[in-house]
């Protein structure tokens, strides 16, 4: 007769059964749990991506072209060089035909006619960038234009290449700035490389920084270039030069080196682009260009009597009639009787040594 | 009766279970039945040293495989070391990033050995600097440390797309460009110099440079650790590992067409699908939208000079094929194949023998 305390303990035995059971499980499931859980892994820090190291500040183009209203007589001409394939459009140029048009000279562009008609009666000459070099005839008809007292700007560039596709594949050619012989002809000569700095620079290797030197730059400490190379001369007086960690390309030197100067009537400045619109208020540069601009308008008026073959700037037409335009020019020294204000500026070259070249 | 019959067989079996002998007998049959296993066991590797090749140039898909890879490398216990074996030229430069922050994270976890077979440039080397070890050839070329984009080329203001902000249709002005490419520079260099600054030589700026090296230059200024091959890379992983006895297993994803720009790593890979593609695979034919690349490739885009003159108009007469959407590589389709292991024979490995045994 199974008795109710047999029962009772069946159930009970059952129930210790279960709850091992139970306790095996939970403890497997437990120890599995904790077994498979995945390795602490700890955040990954990349501190070589902080802000600090990779934010860059960029230089403010904040400002405009301000010329001294002091400096020049408050009209005249400027013509600027157009028959040479320039880079003078209306970007590449407009700072500083803007700025010149505001202190009351005219702009004109040479793009026909003859040079010397063309230079009659403007007082600088602007040569940016051409593509073919000048002939010994508009050379000479320079020469006397900066013996007048006319004012000269030479803005080279250099060598870079053109990348196109075409049907057969990739072609490269080299754009060369054909500054060769109108710099040449004032002893000055422009770089083929291109300076680069790694260091200090405009967002990009070939935006180099540069400072100004001498006198008359206050307030001007950083000019910004965008793909220039040298320019040097042996009697001319460097105006702007790069910081010392700048180097030229394909050359190993780490050092300064000048981009722009001045020569007597002459200036000589080796990139186009810093004075092209979005680039001429870069840091200080539209200070630069006032000052290229103050160049230009202090250059004397120059006429060419229409017989003239070596005459100076006199009413007096001179009795040198005869001498060709290759040679040397003895009438320069006398810009002086000009009732011009000429403030500032130094006057012609008497005689400039080299003037025959071609 | 049967007594007579168990009777002996009990005093055997007494005799037996008081035996020293049989108990030996016993023990040396135990012993012989359960040695294969000891043997098994005894010769089981310490581990496994995973191979990772890195080959082809590095878009969405290449990296999406390799980080597949790298992530099965380290989640997998038996896997103590991993090998990346390089042939690339690099790629988009968020893609190379991204491998660079997958390596890093591997490299947190497990000794990681880089082996360059061809190439390891730009992206690619992006890739592997977090390698505890680099190996090269002496005729491997590594370095070209600098990120490239195609430049935008000016379209506003125009008449057929109106935009709300000046840079929606291009991303950024031309200044302001330059100062993104920079940015992704700082982070290129920096990244190096995180990781290798103490071993390399050249300054950030002369790394900036973006030179090519070749591996025995490289041995020289710190961009490699080691003159050697594949092997040498493997017995290193294991070394830095702590194991003498390992097997090697290389990874390959299924069915992935690797995609070569460079001709160098194209012949120099065995990749059984590979694809030899022209630069316009990373740039397209005429892309507006600047795609920003580090990748030695020589650069054809339309027409425009190297320089810093605000481009000419595009020339509307070229058939432009679809432009890489690629502004930066979004985060890479992931045509997850599976990772299939194939193991090798202890200690060794060819990657021809691999290919062969599939």
């Amino acid at each position: 007769m199974p008795s109710e305390d047999w029962v009772e303990g069946a159930v009970k035995r059952l129930l210790l059964a279960l709850g091992v059971a139970l306790v095996v499980v939970l403890a497997s499931a437990i120890s599995s749990f904790v077994v498979t859980a995945p390795p602490q892994r700890d955040a990954l820090e990349l501190p070589e991506y902080d802000r600090q190291s990779v934010g860059v500040e960029p230089l403010q183009a904040v400002g405009s072209v301000e010329v001294d209203p002091a400096v020049g007589t408050g009209s005249g001409v400027v013509v600027v060089d157009d028959e040479h394939g320039n880079s003078v459009d209306r970007a590449e140029v407009g700072p500083l035909v803007r700025a010149l048009a505001l202190v009351g000279h005219d702009v004109v562009y040479f793009e026909d006619g003859t040079f010397e008609e063309a230079l009659d009666g403007a007082s600088a000459y602007v040569v940016v960038d051409p593509s073919s070099e000048y002939d010994s005839g508009e050379l000479a008809v320079l020469q006397r234009f900066t013996d007048r007292g006319g004012h000269l700007l030479i803005v080279g560039e250099p060598d870079r290449r053109q990348v196109s596709a075409t049907l057969f594949g990739a072609t490269v050619s080299t754009d060369e700035s054909a500054v060769t012989t109108v710099a040449a002809q004032y002893g000055i000569g422009f770089g083929t490389q291109y300076l680069y700095d790694l260091e200090e620079n405009d967002g990009n290797y070939r935006h180099v920084v540069a400072t100004p030197v001498g006198d008359g730059f206050d307030g001007t400490e950083r000019v910004t270039l965008y793909t220039a190379t040298t320019v040097d001369s042996q009697r001319g007086t460097p105006v702007l030069r790069t910081v010392p960690t700048t180097r030229l390309s394909n050359s190993d030197e780490q050092r300064s080196y000048t981009v722009a100067l001045v020569d007597g009537n002459v200036m000589a400045v080796a990139d186009a682009s810093f004075f092209t619109a979005g680039r001429h208020n870069v840091a200080d540069n539209e200070r630069f260009v006032a000052s290229m601009v103050e160049f230009l308008v202090s250059g004397q008026a120059v006429t060419f009597d229409t017989d003239d073959d070596g005459g100076d700037a006199d009413e007096t037409p001179d009795g040198d009639g005869g001498a060709d335009d290759s040679g040397t020019d003895n009438g320069g020294a006398s810009g002086d009787d000009e009732g011009a204000a000429g403030d500032g500026e130094t006057q012609p070259e008497s005689k400039p040594p080299d003037s025959a070249t071609s | 009766m049967v007594s007579d019959w168990i009777r002996p067989r009990l005093t055997l079996l007494r005799s037996l279970l008081t035996s020293y002998a049989f108990f030996a007998a016993l023990g040396v049959v135990l012993g012989v039945a359960l040695a294969p296993v000891a043997w098994d066991v005894a010769a089981r590797p310490a581990g496994t040293v995973a191979v990772v090749p890195l080959e082809g140039s590095i878009d969405g898909e290449s990296t999406a495989a390799v980080s597949t890879m790298l992530r099965t490398a380290r989640e997998d216990a038996s896997v103590k070391a991993v090998v990346i074996v390089v042939n690339s030229g690099g790629g988009t430069a968020a893609a190379s990033e991204e491998l660079y922050i997958q390596t890093r994270r591997t490299a947190a976890e497990k000794p990681v050995v880089a082996s360059v077979d061809a190439v390891a440039a730009s992206g690619a080397y992006y890739a592997i600097a977090p390698s505890d070890y680099i190996y090269a050839k002496p005729s491997s070329i590594v370095g070209s440390i600098g990120v490239l984009a195609t430049r935008p080329t000016p379209v506003e203001p125009n008449d057929v797309i109106a935009t709300t902000g000046p840079n929606k249709l291009l991303g950024a002005d031309e200044r302001e460009f330059y100062y993104l490419l920079e940015s992704m520079r700082r982070a290129f260099v920096g990244a190096v110099f995180q990781q290798r600054g103490d071993v390399i030589t050249l300054t950030p700026a002369e790394l900036s440079e973006a030179r090519i090296y070749s591996g025995a230059e490289g041995l020289e200024n710190g961009l490699v650790d080691g003159i050697g091959d594949r092997d040498a890379a493997i017995d290193r992983a294991a070394t830095l590992a702590g194991m003498t006895r390992y097997e090697v297993r290389t990874l390959r994803v299924e069915d992935e067409t690797v995609r070569f720009v460079a001709r160098a790593t194209y012949l120099a890979s065995d990749a059984p699908n590979k694809e030899l593609v022209p630069g316009s695979y990373f740039v397209g034919e005429e892309s507006a939208t600047p795609v920003f690349l580090m990748l030695p490739i020589e650069f054809v885009a339309g027409d425009s000079a190297v320089s810093d003159s605000p481009p000419s108009s595009t020339d509307p007469d070229t058939e432009a094929p679809t432009p890489v959407n690629a502004t930066v590589a979004a985060t890479p389709t992931a045509s997850d194949g599976s990772v299939s292991w194939r193991s090798v024979s202890d200690g060794s490995v060819s990657q021809r023998e691999v290919t062969d045994a599939e």
